[in-house]
């Protein structure tokens, strides 16, 4: 079994301290966007390394580092980008669901906009639920997108 | 008469009224409006294509691409769906194999739909994608 890398934890360290000093808050560490990162030696980082280095830091930081960071963050996994995706197309959906009166409760949030440490296992438990048939029913007058016919035309 | 109402209705809930007619939308109306701000994520739409992009159901996202050949005139359409199955999003296409989308393509599909669902949840539903509460009208 090989060991974690070091080449993580002086960068680490460099990063929590920067942290410490509230130069990294909540929202401004954002990977998206090349013009927040500061460290030279964090942009030569792959993918990976990056990812990794960044649980260290929110595991030491832990809450404090919620939020649109650790949402982009977090999509540096495939197994995120997945669970973010399961768990936005639910969200849309429960939203949709409450607009056409076929659902009453308040529209979820994706977990992505959540905390970092929430498992992707955990997400994508709302399923959306059509009450009944005659609700969904599609009539001529309102054809509901189909996979041949999307409904969009002008 | 209806000023009064929606004075004492703001009064009592705290929002200004939302200005959206009282007819109920329908599932393909609300699509539609989706769409609008879904086709809008991609750069700009060349000329002469119609581009469509929106959440299907609960598990298919629809890019949907019309334009005309320059060199034969034809019509073309491009449609690609992006199933969610348990073990990863399945790219379909007319014509090619389907198969589960990996790496850049993924992580980028992510950002599109993460981009779509604010764009959706501010646009459309007049709803904080963050709080899932309703944002107030302005003015």
């Amino acid at each position: 079994m090989s060991e974690t890398p070091d080449y993580t934890s002086e960068l680490t360290d460099y990063k929590i301290e920067q942290a410490s000093q509230g130069e990294y808050t909540t929202g401004q560490f954002d990977l998206t966007r090349e013009d927040e990162i500061n460290s030279e030696v964090f942009d030569e980082m792959n993918a990976d390394q990056q990812h990794m280095l960044l649980k260290e830091v929110q595991n030491t930081y832990g809450q404090e580092f919620e939020g649109h960071g650790a949402m982009t963050r977090e999509a540096f996994s495939p197994e995120a980008d997945y669970a973010g995706i399961a768990s936005i197309t639910d969200s849309v959906m429960s939203r949709r669901a409450l607009e056409l009166g076929l659902a009453n409760s308040a529209p979820i949030v994706p977990y992505v906009t959540g905390p970092i440490n929430k498992p992707a296992s955990s997400v994508n438990t709302y399923k959306y639920q059509q009450p009944n048939e005659t609700v969904i029913t599609r009539s001529t007058e309102d054809p509901s997108p189909t996979q041949e016919n999307f409904g969009l035309a002008a | 008469m209806a000023s009064i109402f929606q004075k004492v209705l703001t009064l009592i809930t705290g929002n200004e009224p939302i200005d959206r007619p009282f007819k109920k939308l329908t599932e393909r109306q609300l699509i539609q409006m989706e769409s609008e701000i879904g086709r809008e994520l991609f750069g700009p739409i060349p000329a002469g294509h119609r581009r469509e992009f929106f959440c299907l159901d609960d598990h298919t996202w629809i890019w949907h691409e019309e334009w005309k050949d320059a060199d034969t005139g034809k019509r073309r359409v491009m449609t690609t769906r992006y199933e969610i199955h348990q073990n990863g999003i399945l790219k379909v296409q007319d014509g090619t194999n389907y198969r589960f989308i990996e790496g850049e393509e993924l992580h980028n599909l992510f950002l599109s739909i993460r981009l779509y669902y604010e764009g959706v949840m501010r646009g459309v539903y007049q709803t904080d994608p963050y709080t899932g509460l309703r944002i107030a009208a302005q003015n």
